[in-house]
């Protein structure tokens, strides 16, 4: 489980963040959608601190942790706690597939080499790679880069995997095979949480939809509610201008 | 792989530096080895005039000057000379600096100097010297006669004084060029044209004849300089001056100074 | 004799100077080693801006980059000593190669730290951020993502630095260090014939810069080769 209490962020005089409160139960797999500049990069940016929030409480398994005041120490828990896969890859390019999923596990948590290779064979053959374990990721194409982010995320083993818009810089004909991919991963009941604009893959996959606007959290229900039936104002227009593009896939 | 070749060049440093580290040990402890009341005194020896200081074969001071020091020492037990090379032009600031408490390249004592500095009271070799010109040339005859020419010379020697206070007190200027220190390009300069006169002893005249050929004339109408070599000390030094002094008087007397300057000049100390 | 230049000599000079090579060397070699280590630091130190000492590395740096290396030598060798003498240390009598050792490490780190800070900016954030994502401390992201490829952007850099410091080390002499140039100096003032000591010189010289550079761009062929 993992919980979130009065979230806020600002940047200069910019406030991103004005108390956002979440809860995510074990297994959950819950998507986030919003306007651009809404602040979901932002939110899942500061669950794992590449953002410091300026005030505000995570709760994350048995650790809680006060934004404010947040040791390095705890800042490196809660990171061994996560995963992010990002928009753009970031595989590490000094390393190959199996040495990018590798990392974490031996460098972070001081797993043995053998055993770590093992489970990043695991997780890359899982996600389709299994004839690139030493492809360095400029070798790779956009999808199969984005696959390997995955399998790096899911070889943690963590307690939750963080998705910003990760198929968003990929070309269309490549978006499928990272869907797929990351339908496969919430079969397993891994916890996500994921930003997006795959409507049709939100509705599918997710189990609560958050709608973010302005740094708040407008409205959240489950993925029949938000779409079908939404409630507030801002919601309705933001779906009817994306809805033309998800409408017909229903 | 990379590993590999950063642990070897890790490796390299270390002996490197081990390596530095022992050999100075040792030196140290060969000093140190004798006896608690001898004092050790850092000599500074120039390194490009042969024969009086100059660096031999197995890259240790060597010369005129140092074979003196090493005599002196060997009549005053109670110092460790230990030599070193400088550079000419470095020689007076080590001294500033302590590096050093005797400097030697055959010094000729002049006002500002003996401000800084110690002079010992006696010389240890004539040090008079004549202008030295291209073969023919009848023009140059007296200090008077170098104004408006270039006359070559070691930044830092006494001959460099001289021509500087020169300047300082005529109207009219003497072109001083300073030189590296190298004694063929003066050589070659002075015969090229480039240079119009320098300044030497009979004996480095000599000793440039042997080595380049006899391109140059010196003057012998009249003297640039009259003057002797003197070792140097830090001020403070008086007691290891006076030491010295006795010493190098005693060495005079019983002909030691005159075998030594034979041996490195083919010529007696005294004369020029 | 009589002549000022005889080729002979060249020859007979040759293996003469070039015996002084491995003091060359080692200068090179504390000298970069020295250099990439304490560059590091300053390029921590000014990259985070650590207080004060962010202060003094860019006076530092904007020192060792704006005076001469033979200055610095002098500073170093002459000057520092005496300073330590007020404070009751006294290290006048150290050998003279420490001192040349200590003031290239020095004026290495200074350049080192601008090329280190300028190869780590080059790397973009993202590749940061992932190693912290996965669980990585600052120090291990630097270690594991950050400066091996740092290393890579740094490479033709890294090697025009090497070869500099490899030229400049012929300054050493003028404290009376005995490297190649010292050697030739001794010989040309010990014989009268200087002029073939230089030319000795001049062809080790480029020899060695032009070994090292081809040295240096095979390394980073075989380097970017493995990446791709
Ligand atoms: N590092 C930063 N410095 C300053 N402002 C920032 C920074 N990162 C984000 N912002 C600002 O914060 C606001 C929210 O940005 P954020 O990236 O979280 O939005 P988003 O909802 O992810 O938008 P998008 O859908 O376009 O990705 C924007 O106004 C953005 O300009
Ligand atoms: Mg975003």
């Amino acid at each position: 489980m993992i919980e979130l209490k009065n979230v806020h962020k600002a940047f200069g005089k910019n406030t991103v963040l004005k108390g956002i409160n979440l809860k995510v139960n074990k297994g959950e797999v819950v998507v986030i959608l919003g306007p651009s500049g809404s602040g979901k990069t932002t939110l899942l940016r500061c669950i794992n601190f590449l953002e410091s929030a300026d005030d505000g409480e995570l709760i994350i398994g048995d650790t809680k942790v006060d934004f404010k005041n947040a040791t390095s120490k705890e800042i490196l828990a809660v990171r061994r706690r996560t995963a992010m896969v990002f928009q753009n890859y970031n595989l590490f390019n000094n390393m190959n597939a199996i040495e990018n999923v590798m990392e974490g596990l031996v460098t972070g948590r001081k797993m043995p080499i053998g055993r770590a290779r093992e489970i990043a064979k695991q997780a890359l053959d899982k996600v389709g790679l299994k004839d690139k374990y030493e492809a360095y990721p400029l070798q790779l194409s956009g999808g199969q880069q984005q696959r390997v982010g995955i399998a790096r995320a899911i070889a943690l083993n963590p307690d939750v995997i963080l998705f910003d818009e990760p198929t968003s810089a990929l070309d269309p004909e490549l978006v499928g095979e990272v869907l797929s991919v990351m339908q496969a991963v919430a079969k397993e009941g891994i916890t996500m949480i994921v930003v997006t604009h795959e409507m049709s893959f939100a509705m599918d996959i997710a189990q609560h939809i958050i709608f973010m606007a302005d740094g708040n959290i407008v409205e959240e229900g489950s993925p029949k509610d938000i779409f079908t039936n939404p409630k507030e104002k801002r919601t309705k227009q933001f779906l009817e201008r994306i809805l033309p593009r998800w409408n017909y896939s229903i | 792989m990379k590993k590999r070749i950063s642990f070897y060049f890790l490796l390299t440093i270390i002996m490197g530096v081990i390596a530095l580290g022992c050999s100075s040990e040792e030196a140290s402890k060969q000093a140190s080895s004798s006896d608690a009341n001898v004092r050790e005194i850092s000599v500074g020896v120039g390194s490009n005039f042969e024969p009086y200081a100059y660096i031999d074969n197995d890259n240790q001071p060597a010369g005129y000057d140092v074979a003196v020091l090493k005599e002196i020492n060997r009549r005053l037990p109670q110092y460790q000379f230990k030599y070193q090379s400088i550079e000419l032009k470095n020689l007076l600031l080590s001294l500033d600096a302590k590096k050093i408490q005797i400097a030697t390249q055959q010094f000729e004592k002049n006002p500002d100097r003996e401000e800084k500095y110690l002079f010992t009271n006696e010389g240890f070799a004539n040090y008079d010297k004549r202008l030295v010109i291209a073969k023919g040339r009848t023009d140059i005859k007296t200090i008077d006669d170098l104004v408006g020419k270039k006359v070559g010379c070691a930044q830092g020697s006494n001959t460099a004084a001289i021509l500087e206070k020169y300047n300082q007190t005529h109207q009219q200027k003497i072109n001083i060029v300073y030189v590296q220190n190298a004694s063929s390009a003066v050589y070659d300069d002075i015969v090229n044209g480039r240079l119009d006169a320098g300044v030497m002893t009979r004996k480095t005249f000599k000793r440039n004849q042997e080595a380049f050929g006899d391109g140059l004339d010196i003057v012998n109408d009249s003297l640039f300089s009259k003057s002797e070599a003197y070792f140097i000390l830090s001020k403070n030094e008086t007691q290891l001056r006076d030491d010295i002094d006795k010493v190098l008087k005693e060495m005079k007397e019983d002909g030691t100074l005159s075998k030594l300057s034979y041996e490195y000049t083919n010529s007696d100390y005294d004369v020029e | 004799m009589g002549s000022l230049f005889d080729i002979r000599l060249v020859f007979e000079y040759f293996p003469l100077i070039f015996s002084r090579f491995p003091i060359t060397l080692l200068i090179v070699v504390v000298a970069i080693g020295a250099g990439l280590v304490l560059g590091l630091f300053i390029a921590l130190v000014r990259m985070r801006k650590v207080l004060l000492l962010n202060q003094f590395a860019i006076l530092y740096v904007s020192f060792v980059r704006g005076t001469p290396i033979i200055v610095q030598l002098f500073i170093i060798y002459y000057g520092f000593p005496l300073l330590l003498e007020q404070v009751g240390i006294d290290i006048t009598q150290w050998e003279k190669i420490y001192f040349v050792l200590v003031t290239y490490g020095l004026n290495n780190a200074a350049f080192m730290s601008e090329i280190i800070r300028s190869a780590i900016s080059s790397v973009p954030d993202g590749q940061r951020e992932a190693a912290y994502s996965v669980g990585l401390s600052r120090w291990q992201a630097l270690r594991r993502v950050i400066l091996p490829q740092a290393f890579l952007n740094a490479f033709p850099v890294f090697g025009t630095r090497v070869v500099n410091t490899f030229e400049s080390t012929s300054l050493a002499f003028t404290l009376g260090i005995l490297d190649m140039v010292g050697q030739a100096q001794a010989i040309g003032s010990r014989t009268y014939h200087e002029l073939e000591g230089y030319v000795v010189l001049a062809i080790i010289f480029i020899a060695i810069s032009m070994i090292l550079e081809k040295l240096f761009v095979h390394a980073e062929k075989r380097f970017i080769q493995q990446r791709r």
